[in-house]
């Protein structure tokens, strides 16, 4: 069974049509990457699976659930924002437990706190972390349950290299436990490392579906980075990704 | 799940070093005032002037600031299992209940200890806790029909110039307009559509000075009173606050984060 399942997903925000009939499926035991360039509706794609924001028109299923129906499918997802910024006067340990209770379910905190070095940051409010050390936080946040799914919008954003590092082996190490993950990114060399499929939006639809290897083949550059300009180039859209 | 919510968001607030300098302020301002002064009653007249004015306008700026300077806290909840309709009762209560509390209680604790009318005390603090929940309500409404901080605190302030003052200077204007007719009913009708002058009538009519009002403030006292007025008024606060609360709602379930 798909985890996720998105059929003809539309989008407005008054005049402005984000999404345009967006169609995706996302398997288990895959790293699916959503690239597009800037404006070209990532974020709004993740937010609508997300149920942040409420979709125009189209169906989208979360194990099997349809998401328009209750709320109940979020608890098979991790979800880790684009900016961490989190209740200013809460400490770190403090929105590790309100998460934790809000879910009702065990976490695995601890690992992440160890994984991250943010033993000493635990008993300190989030408004005097810098914005590297929030990250790390999200990412805890993200990470603690035992989820189905993991969607991260632009993760390794503020991270040193090697907080990257241990990031991108906890993704995959979920992928071989069978994980649905499901990232945005505009580092390249990241993409081209983590993912088996490349998801790319043009004009709120999908412009291509398939793994990055292909990507390359089909238009016919060497690096992801390059493949991606050129078809941003022959769309007439020159922007950043 | 609602309280487990409510408690995290009114920890949140709680934390807010305004809610413990806004606690301080009222506790140290009715403790010099009824210290100072001979007569506990005028100290009841002096902080009703504070609550009527003051406590509407801290509240609007302070509900709609922190609404919008938590929208991320906002996010994150969303993305839990939790309903829409949960998610912002929680977040309407956890705001405005700290801050309505720390008013009430500033206020309502010296003037237990230096012994003002136990009648006044509660009018005067239920009435300040009133117009918080009131005004929050109203605030974190515009904050959430509009993402323009700046547009979400400008309505919230008009609404507060109106029923702060534009209100009263039009039923002035129709007290004078209509002088020679029996327009009392209406004047009462008028002044409950207003929770701020709901507020103020609630006091000063249980004040000696309003012997002073003629024969309208005679009316105003036979209504307000009674069993009938009492219920009256409280139902129309809550209602006050109730309104703003489902419009929020309806729009809350509707927004994109």
């Amino acid at each position: 069974m798909e985890s996720i399942v998105v059929e003809d997903l539309y989008k407005r925000f008054g005049r402005n049509e984000v999404l345009r009939g967006v169609n995706l499926k996302v398997r288990p035991g895959e790293i699916t990457a959503i690239l597009g360039p800037n404006a070209s509706g990532k974020t709004t794609l993740m937010k609508c699976i997300l149920g942040l924001v409420i979709p125009t028109s189209g169906k989208i299923t979360v194990m099997g659930y349809d998401t328009s129906k209750g709320v109940g499918y979020r608890r098979y997802i991790g979800y880790m924002p684009q900016i961490a910024r989190f209740p200013e006067n809460l400490t770190v340990m403090e929105l590790i437990n309100m998460v934790k209770d809000i879910r009702g379910k065990e976490a695995n905190w601890e690992y992440y706190v160890n994984l991250f070095g943010l033993e000493k940051f635990l008993d300190r409010p989030l408004s005097v972390l810098s914005g590297g050390t929030r990250q790390k936080v999200n990412t805890t946040l993200a990470f603690m349950f035992d989820n189905a799914i993991y969607m991260l919008d632009e993760p390794t954003v503020g991270f040193d290299p090697v907080a990257s590092t241990h990031f991108k082996d906890e993704v995959i190490k979920l992928k071989k436990a069978g994980k649905s993950i499901v990232f945005t990114s505009h580092i390249m060399s990241e993409v081209e490392e983590l993912a088996d499929r490349v998801v790319f939006l043009l004009n709120g639809k999908v412009h291509f579906d398939g793994t990055p290897s292909r990507f390359k083949e089909q238009t016919g550059e060497s690096t992801l980075e390059r493949a991606i300009a050129r078809l941003m180039k022959e769309a007439g859209v020159e922007d950043g990704v | 799940m609602a309280f487990k919510l409510f408690k995290y968001e009114a920890y949140n607030t709680l934390r807010s070093r305004f809610i413990v300098g806004y606690f301080l302020f009222f506790l140290l301002l009715t403790s010099a005032l009824s210290y100072f002064s001979g007569d506990i009653s005028k100290v009841i007249v002096s902080l009703l002037n504070i609550v009527i004015l003051f406590v509407p306008l801290i509240s609007l700026v302070f509900s709609s600031l922190f609404f919008y300077g938590t929208r991320e806290f906002t996010e994150l909840i969303l993305v839990q299992p939790v309903g829409r309709k949960v998610v912002y009762f929680s977040k309407v209560l956890g705001i405005s209940l700290p801050l309505a509390i720390s008013s009430g209680a500033g206020m309502g604790i010296p003037l237990a200890v230096f012994g003002a009318s136990p009648v006044h005390t509660l009018l005067l603090t239920l009435s300040s806790v009133y117009l918080t929940l009131i005004f929050s309500a109203m605030a974190i409404m515009f904050a959430v029909i509009s993402d323009d901080r700046v547009k979400g605190l400008a309505m919230g302030l008009a609404v507060w110039i109106y029923a702060s003052v534009i209100y009263d200077a039009l039923i002035l204007f129709v007290g004078m307009a209509f002088y020679d007719y029996p327009i009392e009913g209406l004047i009462i009708l008028l002044s409950i559509l207003n929770p701020v002058d709901l507020a103020r009538i609630l006091i000063v009519m249980n004040l000696d000075i309003a012997a002073l009002m003629g024969y309208t403030g005679a009316l105003f006292v036979k209504f307000v009173t009674t069993v009938k007025g009492y219920v009256i008024i409280f139902l129309t606060l809550t209602l006050w606050f109730v309104v703003p609360l489902f419009i929020g709602t309806w729009f809350f379930n509707r927004k994109d984060f």
